[in-house]
């Protein structure tokens, strides 16, 4: 499936160098010099803090189109902070608040004037455990659309049939379409719910720790189809599986916490083979050889 | 096997230990019981309460040959005091058919309105504002309803009569279910509440992220997933408006006879049995009417928490909770 990437990308894999360099004086990293693609979505200095307690802070990196950025690190860096930051997540715990600028194709996101319903709307999200609502397959993937006011069984059905395609769930759950969504398995489930969230067609997709649930042979189907859907969407995925950071992912932000919970940071963020063969903070070093973690 | 018998061993002194009771093994046996007694207890309450119903009610018919026909249909409840069966006038119906417009006046009133704050409380409020309005609904719910009966008669009569000119001059079912439903809501608010707050927070999550503004994701996900809790709520509510007494004496309008919509002067089973208990003599045939006006309250009650008991049944093994 990496055969299909564009040739911008098999450049980012191979001649890799330029990781660190700063853009336009900025304190950006540009995961390398090379991208072609465009910057979706800009981080600037963005933190969260919960109540008076910071818990991650100062994080800047720019995320590109059609690329799947996995964010790693420990359990408490941050980095489930950090990803609800980009779709206004972090909006429904009152404790949290956010500070810095995210831009989503030049438009700070993180600022009241934003409306974090449109926001959801252009940045997706699948979250760790497979959660369908309980109702029929066909009404979970239309859940989205119809809520933004897409209605009549014609438009809604193909909807509806191509994300399952998308998703890679068509061929098995088209004689289970008034079927509990809740009844398909973990793997399935969870497709369902990337399903749920491509209806909506989204720009960008966040997914918090999709496979941690999952068996492996359900992750690995959820990591292909990763691979195939970077090529219409913009990925970004947090895991604590730096494997599968490896196999899937196009750049990597490796996070660390100075105590657990507080003050996260972002140590290195890079292209992806950069990061695990020829790592430049000895912490992330030490991390993705297992000395800790 | 032959062995078999051999592979128990003799009783030795470990066993012999085993086998002799603690010191207070009887008291522990003792406290059991009596936990398990005091749970029958409420088993005992409720067999005998309808027991003594039925037994002071069925002596209308079966000793003082009141007609059962007459008992049920008679479109008047008049509750003078005789002991002659052909001078007594009174049917259930009126005073059945005048609960069921309190109540169904009360959670026209009390649903939505409880239902929406609650959804307020939960979902749209910040912490500290939820805390606030459900310790007030809290209190409200421990308030006397006499005194609810009072500003009912000082604010919501005078109203109803200039603007409507409704039942006997503003006193009606509709006016006594408005009251009521102030009684009816804190409890809707609170066990609502509750059940929404149950609802996992991926539910809501998934909601949000899919793009729902808070009015989709309340009314979309989160009030489907805690249904079962609000139908409870709700059952709760209408088991306290066919119960409530003391609103609807006063603020029901009295009038003993049919009602055939909400806004006529009526006066429900509970006000019946209250008006006209005072004045029956032991030999009179109010008194084991009005028991039998009670036993059919208290089925009517029973049946709507058993109903209640078997939707919230339902829900928990559909959603698997």
């Amino acid at each position: 499936m990496r055969e299909t990437t564009t040739p911008g990308k098999q450049e980012s894999r191979d001649g890799a160098q330029a990781v660190g360099v700063s853009l336009g004086g900025l304190p950006y990293r540009p995961a390398h010099s090379a991208e072609t693609a465009p910057v979706v979505l800009r981080l600037d200095k963005v933190g969260v803090s919960y109540g008076n307690v910071p818990a991650v802070n100062d994080v800047s990196m720019d995320i590109y189109k059609n690329r799947i950025t996995a964010l790693i690190g420990p359990s408490g860096c941050g980095k489930s902070s950090i990803l609800r930051c980009l779709n206004r997540m972090n909006d429904l715990i009152h404790s949290a608040r956010v500070t810095g600028s995210v831009y989503l194709d030049g438009v700070d996101i993180n600022s009241d004037a934003v409306d974090p319903v449109q926001v959801r709307r252009h940045v997706g999200m699948v979250f760790q455990k497979p959660n369908p609502f309980p109702m029929s397959v066909r009404e979970n993937v239309a859940f989205g659309p119809k809520r933004q006011g897409t209605s009549g069984r014609g438009p809604l059905n193909d909807i509806v049939e191509k994300a399952l395609r998308s998703a890679a769930l068509w061929d098995e759950v088209a004689d289970k379409m008034a079927q509990s969504g809740t009844a398909l398995s973990g793997g399935q489930q969870q497709r369902l719910c990337i399903a749920r969230v491509l209806a909506v067609r989204p720009e960008i997709i966040l997914m918090d720790e999709p496979c941690s649930a999952l068996d492996p042979v359900a992750t690995l189907k959820i990591e292909d189809l990763m691979r195939e859907l970077a090529r219409d969407y913009t990925i970004v995925i947090v895991t604590h599986n730096m494997q599968q950071a490896a196999r899937v992912s196009d750049y990597t932000a490796f996070m660390l916490a100075s105590e657990h919970g507080v003050n996260g940071q972002l140590i290195e963020y890079g292209a992806t083979n950069e990061i695990f063969t020829n790592p430049k903070d000895k912490r992330t070093e030490d991390y993705i050889t297992g000395r800790f973690g | 096997m032959a062995t078999s018998q051999q592979a128990i061993p003799p009783i030795g002194m470990l066993g012999r230990s085993v086998m002799t009771r603690r010191r207070g093994a009887l008291l522990e046996l003792g406290a059991e019981w009596f936990i398990r007694s005091t749970g029958l207890l409420t088993i005992v309450l409720l067999v005998g309460i309808l027991i003594l119903l039925a037994r002071q009610g069925l002596r209308l018919f079966i000793e003082l040959d009141y007609p059962v026909g007459r008992f049920f249909t008679y479109g008047n409840a008049i509750t003078d005091n005789t002991t002659d069966p052909k001078e007594f006038k009174f049917g259930v119906m009126p005073p059945l058919v005048a609960t069921f417009w309190v109540t169904v006046m009360t959670l026209v009133f009390a649903i939505p309105l409880g239902l929406m704050t609650a959804a307020f409380i939960s979902e749209i409020a910040h912490p500290r504002v939820r805390l606030l309005i459900k310790s007030a609904a809290e209190l409200l719910a421990g308030v006397p309803t006499i005194i609810f009966a009072f500003v009912g008669l000082a604010l919501v009569v005078p109203r109803v009569n200039d603007y409507f000119g409704w039942g006997a001059g503003g006193l009606s079912g509709l006016t006594a279910g408005f009251v009521v439903s102030f009684v009816a809501v804190p409890l809707i608010i609170s066990i609502s509440d509750d059940a929404m707050q149950a609802v996992p927070v991926d539910y809501k999550e998934n909601a949000y992220a899919l793009g729902c503004n808070k009015l989709q994701a309340i009314w979309c996900v989160i009030m489907p997933a805690a249904i079962s809790g609000i139908a409870a709520a709700v059952m709760l509510g209408m088991a306290r408006a066919i119960g409530e007494t003391m609103i609807v004496v006063i603020l029901a309008g009295g009038n003993s006879s049919l009602p055939h919509d909400p806004t006529e002067s009526m006066r429900p089973m509970t006000a019946t049995i209250a008006a006209g208990f005072g004045n029956a003599s032991e030999q009179s045939l109010v008194r084991p009417a009005l028991y039998m006006t009670g036993a059919i309250l208290f089925l009517l009650t029973f049946a709507t928490t058993l109903i209640a008991d078997t939707i919230l049944e339902r829900q928990r093994k559909r959603f698997g909770r």
